[in-house]
């Protein structure tokens, strides 16, 4: 089982991970304490306390911390837009094989 | 000797369930890409509860926090059968199943049994299985 692909793509290539909204996020880090992947790093002394630090670290589709926050402030790409440039990048790999 | 205490620990239950309905067990992969199952067999762990654990049947689902997870519970909780679950953190399992539970008239605390099992090995993860098998029992 590999982690660097999914659905036969690099993992790289594909765009998925959350985006914080810094207007809502009130730093309760609840979205780090459930994520075990070490997307997010919190950084206690900065301005921002929480940033996306290994983005390719997020489960491509999973929501999950972001269905931990109350406040609503973790987005994610729009799925659709995901499958579609999966498609395309394996399409691509397959055409130069 | 580890061995011996297993298989004391699987005739009891047997015997526990004997007659009594069992619940159904999934394996919630978090996509199978997900590291936090990296130190397991998830084909063995399931292999295992199906076979030796007294529970109906066993299987593994990619990702049931995903819109067609929740259109597989609506079909799948149809049955009432209470669920043991592993997965992930069991806070986040009750947040994310209770509406397709209770949209089955079932009640998410009641009837799902989460058991967090990411950075476990088989083994592991196999004896917190068979563990809350034993106090569901006790509680039937």
């Amino acid at each position: 089982m590999s982690e660097e692909t999914f659905m036969g793509v690099p993992r790289s290539r594909i765009d998925w991970c959350p985006t914080i909204d810094y207007e809502k996020c009130n730093y309760c880090m609840d979205c780090d304490k459930f994520c075990p992947h070490n997307v997010f790093e919190v950084r206690e002394n900065e301005e921002k306390k929480l940033i996306v630090k290994n983005p390719h670290n997020c489960v491509v589709f999973c929501r999950a911390c972001g269905k931990t926050c109350g406040l609503d402030a973790l987005s994610f790409p729009d799925k659709s837009a995901t499958t579609k440039k999966i498609k395309e990048v394996r399409k691509e790999l397959e055409s130069n094989e | 000797m580890t061995e011996k205490i297993n298989e004391d620990m699987t005739e009891e239950l047997e015997k526990m369930y004997e007659g009594k309905p069992k619940p159904g067990f999934i394996l919630c992969v978090c996509t199978g890409k997900c590291p936090g199952f990296a130190k397991m067999d998830i084909w063995d762990l399931v292999n295992r509860v199906r076979v030796e654990l007294p529970v109906e049947y066993g299987f593994i689902h990619p990702q049931l926090c995903e819109e067609d997870g929740d259109r597989f519970l609506a079909d799948f909780l149809k049955s009432g059968r209470k669920i043991i679950m592993g997965g992930c953190a069991p806070n986040m399992q009750y947040k994310m199943f209770r509406d397709s539970f209770n949209d089955a008239g079932m009640d998410v605390k009641k009837d799902l049994i989460p058991l967090d099992v990411r950075d476990m090995n088989t083994d592991q993860a196999f004896h917190k299985i068979e563990e809350a098998l034993l106090k569901l029992g006790g509680e039937q």
